[in-house]
């Protein structure tokens, strides 16, 4: 705890309430743009309000916080294990399963 | 310094072929993939992993790596015999970069930097013309569940790549103190303005951000599914018979909760908004766990005799046809 007059840092959460630009997403995931494009198509993100005017001109995409840990993921997949994006796609499907079933599990009482 | 043995980290022979170490790396490398295994040791091994492969992937640093000889056993004290490396030159860079995992390990061993130089190591790459502005980076941040209820202040160390003052491009300690939001959940993450590589100009408005991905210490008695968090509350027969009010411990101090009468094992009690303090709260279940007093003294053993006699109880009555 601070006792003394150090400086703590103050961060913003990303969660489903911040909103991220096109920009920002491929700059803090270190995707290419089409890569971005790409993993909305594949479904693997999604962005917010999307419509027709956006799906025109991605620019205008905007991503909520939970976007860019997805990105991530997806980006160090397909650089350490060169998978495509399909492939990416499929892992994610089946992590997200996994994720469901060990939260269901979690409920249940351990005894 | 240490010595690595790259092929016993892939499990292949000294003779392997090309394909063989591909395969084998590919292999181990889907098993512990830190996004993907659930191993706990992942995240180092993925590391050894990349190394060992980044080292014998190409005809031309395998042959270097092979020149030192085979006489070595992994972890033995090691200096690398002079000239090992003529008539080869280590060009590429790629492996670990900014978005992976700036993490709080070097990324390197102390062999492979002296092998193949410090900049072999994460790579600076500009990707898009306007990068003037430094890299955002990525770690992970380990906090405990009471942080998320309470807020909490740590510090935190991190190598991070950044240029010396003759150019050259090194790992760094760097130590940050962190304010952890109250409320903040496991895989969020936290986005710290300005705290990634600095600008290509060195000026401060052009320096990269640092995402710290929130990761929750496991905990003995708490279990957190999203923003719901989960304990399982002992409580004894007759408090689950007969009803009673009992004290919870909450990551956030203690609550008493109202047990209600008739309550079977298993059954979860809600204390709504008593979760994670994120925006909505999330909920607190006492799942709720009934444990027999044990038998151990003639007066115990009596009251179960007792029971016995005072109830007509045949807990299988349900099983008969």
């Amino acid at each position: 705890m601070a006792n003394d007059n150090t400086i703590y840092l103050h961060g913003q959460i990303l969660d489903e309430h911040t909103h991220l630009t096109y920009t920002e997403l491929c700059r803090a995931s270190a995707l290419e743009d089409e890569q971005v494009t790409a993993l909305v198509l594949e479904g693997v993100i999604e962005p917010i309000e999307r419509d027709a005017a956006t799906d025109a001109d991605p620019t205008h995409w905007q991503f909520c916080g939970v976007a860019l840990q997805r990105a991530v993921v997806a980006r160090r997949l397909t650089r350490d294990l060169e998978v495509n994006l399909a492939g990416v796609a499929l892992a994610f499907e089946l992590m997200d399963q996994i994720a469901d079933l060990k939260s269901r599990l979690g409920r249940c009482s351990k005894a | 310094m240490e010595f690595k043995d790259y092929y016993a980290t892939l499990g292949v022979p000294r003779t392997a072929t090309e394909d063989e170490i591909k395969r084998a790396y590919r292999k181990l490398a889907r098993k512990y993939h830190p996004d993907v295994s659930k191993e706990p040791d992942a995240e180092v091994r993925f590391k050894a992993l990349g190394e060992a492969y980044k080292v014998l992937k190409t005809a031309e640093s395998r042959a270097a790596y092979d020149r030192m000889g085979s006489d070595w056993k992994a972890g033995q004290d090691f200096q690398p015999p002079p000239n090992w490396d003529a008539g080869f030159e280590f060009g590429g860079a790629g492996g670990a970069d900014g978005a992976g995992y700036a993490g709080n390990e070097k990324s390197f061993s102390d062999l492979f930097e002296s092998l193949f130089g410090k900049g072999a190591g994460p790579s600076q790459q500009h990707r898009r013309s306007e990068s003037s502005r430094g890299e955002d980076h990525h770690a992970k941040v380990m906090i405990d569940l009471e942080d998320a209820y309470l807020g909490a202040q740590r510090s935190i160390s991190l190598q991070m790549p950044a240029f010396d003052s003759a150019g050259n491009l090194v790992n760094q300690l760097r130590t940050l103190n962190v304010s952890i939001p109250k409320g903040v959940r496991a895989g969020q993450r936290l986005r710290l303005v300005g705290q990634g590589s600095p600008g290509a100009s060195g000026m401060a408005a052009g320096a990269g951000d640092l995402y710290l991905e929130i990761v929750f210490k496991p905990h003995a008695g708490f279990r957190v599914d999203k923003r719901d968090v989960y304990l399982d509350l002992p409580v004894s027969p007759w408090e689950a018979t007969l009803g009673a009010t009992v004290t919870v411990p909450m990551p956030d101090g203690a609550v008493q909760l109202s047990v209600p009468a008739a309550s079977t094992g298993g059954r979860k009690l809600r204390l709504k908004g008593k979760g994670i303090p994120s925006h909505p709260p999330g909920d607190l279940y006492a799942v709720l766990n009934i444990a027999l007093p044990p038998a151990d003294t003639e007066a115990a053993k009596a009251a179960y005799r007792e029971m016995e006699v005072a109830f007509d109880f045949d807990p299988r009555a349900h099983l008969k046809g």
